[in-house]
């Protein structure tokens, strides 16, 4: 059921409701009155009559012992007065007797020939009178009353439907339009949806909707750039491996098993980019587990042993007391790949410093156990650093300083491990402004979230 | 021919490099932006292949720098990049033409060739001069449809003749043709195969231009076989 009918429905029904209880409570409540009303005129015609059939001169009564005097009667209204020896003395109509036959005092219900009067009993200095109208007036009356009020009444009701119907229409064209203006979109669009004109209850639900959509292309453009680098990264290694094969096919004896040594050069390396994209897949995909810890030093002797090369590597005497929040595997991956960077990138032979340090979050503040702090693992090489310019491009993927070995996702991928964690990459050099004097080469700094072991 | 391969991949490039020698091709191949621009200056070639993401800047971009400085030397582009748009982009700034990796060397050398032939205005696979024709790609030379033995080296400067066939060809350009930039050189090395060459097929197919260099002679100086 639409948002609309369902508004139209429950409104209309409740207001129809309180408007025919109303109108149920209005017209008992008239009846009761108009009936105590019209009582009263009775009685206070009867007593009228007693009035001024008292302040008759006595010899009015003489005639009357032999003959009753005839009142000119009112259409509806009947009237009867008797003596106190229980003669008719005066009266309306002469065909009413027994409807007028004295009673109790008070008023009284009489039929007639189909005809019900309501009849009032009066005794007053010795006269009793009687007075009835019919009931059947009375209904006239109470009708007329009814039809005066209910037409007003029905109109009101109406047009509060109708101001309803209207209401609900013009309140709910905003969502009307929307839905048209979703309805009409291009499915493939990621534009963001018009805002302009829309109530403030729905503006949240479009910016969020907006913000989802920004989201999605935002990932769709990545995605893309990605799969136009992978392709392009794949295509290389490959073109080597083809090309050094076709050699081979023209070539005989040395030149030849030259050719096909460099073709599976190209297939390690193909072989290489496959694993580290996959990698990187695998750690974009993944989400940081609650309770996954790992050992400082054994993090930094495992990243050393895989490098290949750990007799070029510089260790720090000693390793902060804390537990990296990385999966110990990713950790290591991350490590390895950005000592595998400074290997690389400082003159062959020289040397690589790795050491690592607990973040002071807060300089004045001594470090509390089982605190949530940072860790950074610190690489420099002995090269040359970088540009600013070449700072700026290190961790995306598959940038290359000059014409060096490697995948170009090494750094890429610690980045994306540092930022799977919460953590993130820091780099300095002596160019960029470096660490202080005396340093020389690219700092690599891989920060992450650690905690210092609660010991007791 | 003198190939001038800008490739900043050493293992792509040390196939390239070894699959155009097979063909007779001379190659020099530099990595960087930089280094291009200077081989360039220093070297005569034929024809660049060149490759569109370099370490230090866009092929794209040297291509244009060379085409506003008037270099006429054919092009073509090598990348890994085959949208639609980047291919509009590279013949838009003065490529010759476009080889998407991974290709096929027969590919890259009959397109190299085909470059060659339409920067030297033939429009024939097969060049004549005279009696004298030479098949580029099947590395045959031949008088009047009988096959000639020629060393490589002759082979590749009787070629820099016939592609230039009306030019007049310095002695450092030929050396360029024969030679890459990392090859020793021995000083009388050129005249020694000029000598070959005219022995072999003719005095008069080629001529000395004093104080400028040597051009191809008359169609008719062709020597006929059998006379070694």
């Amino acid at each position: 059921m639409s948002l609309r009918a369902r508004l139209l429905l429950t409104l209309g029904l409740t207001l129809a409701l309180l408007w025919a209880s109303a109108a149920a409570w209005l017209v008992r409540d008239l009846e009761d009155k108009l009936v105590e009303t019209l009582d009263q005129r009775l009685a206070q015609s009867a007593r009228m009559v007693a009035g001024l059939m008292l302040q008759l001169p006595p010899e009015v009564w003489q005639d009357a012992d032999r003959r009753s005097l005839s009142i000119p009667s009112i259409e509806g209204l009947a009237c009867q007065v008797h003596s106190p020896r229980g003669e008719v003395m005066a009266r309306t109509h002469s065909d009413m007797q027994s409807v007028l036959t004295p009673g109790q005092p008070g008023h009284v219900y009489r039929r007639k020939d189909g005809i019900t009067w309501r009849v009032f009993t009066y005794q007053r200095g010795g006269l009793t009178i009687t007075t009835a109208d019919r009931l059947d007036e009375r209904d006239a009356l109470m009708n007329g009353v009814l039809r005066v009020a209910v037409v007003p009444f029905i109109v009101a009701l109406l047009g509060s439907l109708i101001a309803l119907w209207l209401s609900v229409w013009r309140g709910l064209a905003p969502l009307v339009r929307l839905r048209e203006a979703l309805a009409h979109r291009d499915p493939e669009t990621l534009s963001p949806v018009e805002a302009r004109g829309v109530p403030a209850e729905i503006r949240p639900l479009i910016d969020t909707l907006n913000g989802l959509l920004a989201r999605v292309e935002e990932a769709f453009t990545r995605e893309q750039r990605f799969t136009n680098d992978a392709a392009h990264e794949l295509r290389t290694p490959l073109t080597a491996i083809k090309t050094h094969v076709q050699v081979a096919k023209r070539v005989k004896g040395q030149a030849a098993l030259d050719a096909l040594h460099y073709a599976e050069q190209g297939i390690v390396r193909l072989n290489n980019t496959l694993d580290q994209l996959l990698l990187l897949a695998r750690v974009e995909g993944r989400h940081p587990g609650a309770d996954e810890s790992s050992d400082v030093a054994a993090i930094a002797a495992c990243a050393v042993e895989d490098t290949g090369q750990p007799e070029r590597i510089h260790l720090a005497r000693e390793w902060p007391d804390a537990r990296l929040l990385v999966p110990h595997e990713l950790a290591v991956t991350a490590l390895r790949n950005v000592l595998d960077n400074a290997l690389r990138h400082g003159p062959p032979d020289t040397p690589v410093w790795l050491e690592a340090r607990v973040l002071e979050t807060h300089a004045d503040e001594t470090r509390v156990l089982g605190e949530r702090t940072e860790l950074a693992f610190c690489v420099r090489d002995a090269g040359e650093g970088l540009s600013p310019h070449g700072l700026a491009q290190l961790t995306q993927r598959f940038w290359r300083a000059s014409n060096a070995e490697g995948s170009g996702l090494g750094l890429a991928i610690v980045a994306a491990i540092a930022e799977r964690f919460g953590g993130r990459l820091a780099f300095h050099s002596p160019e960029g402004g470096g660490l202080g004097v005396g340093t020389k080469g690219l700092s690599v700094e891989f920060i992450v979230p650690a905690v210092i072991p609660d010991e007791g | 021919m003198h190939v001038l391969l800008v490739e900043d991949d050493a293992l792509v490039a040390s196939g390239i490099r070894a699959g155009l020698a097979t063909f007779d091709f001379v190659v020099d191949s530099v990595p960087t932006v930089n280094e291009a621009r200077r081989a360039m200056q220093s070297v005569h070639s034929d024809v660049v292949i060149l490759d569109r993401g370099l370490p230090d800047g866009d092929g794209m971009q040297l291509l244009e720098e060379w085409r506003a400085a008037g270099v006429q030397t054919p092009v073509l582009i090598l990348t890994a990049r085959d949208a639609v748009r980047d291919r509009v982009d590279g013949l838009q700034s003065g490529a010759d033409d476009y080889l998407i990796k991974p290709f096929d060397l027969d590919e890259l050398v009959a397109r190299l060739y085909a470059l060659l032939r339409r920067a030297a205005g033939r429009a024939s696979g097969l060049i004549s001069h005279g009696a004298l024709t030479l098949d580029p790609a099947a590395r045959q030379i031949s008088v009047d449809g009988e096959p000639v033995a020629l060393s490589r080296r002759e082979l590749v400067l009787l070629e820099a003749f016939l592609y230039a066939p009306r030019s007049v060809l310095s002695a450092s350009q030929l050396k360029d043709s024969l030679y890459g930039l990392n090859d020793d050189v021995e000083s009388n090395a050129l005249n020694v195969h000029i000598h070959h060459l005219r022995r072999k097929l003719g005095n008069g197919l080629i001529e000395t231009v004093r104080g400028l260099g040597y051009r191809l002679g008359r169609a008719d100086a062709v020597a006929v076989p059998g006379a070694r």
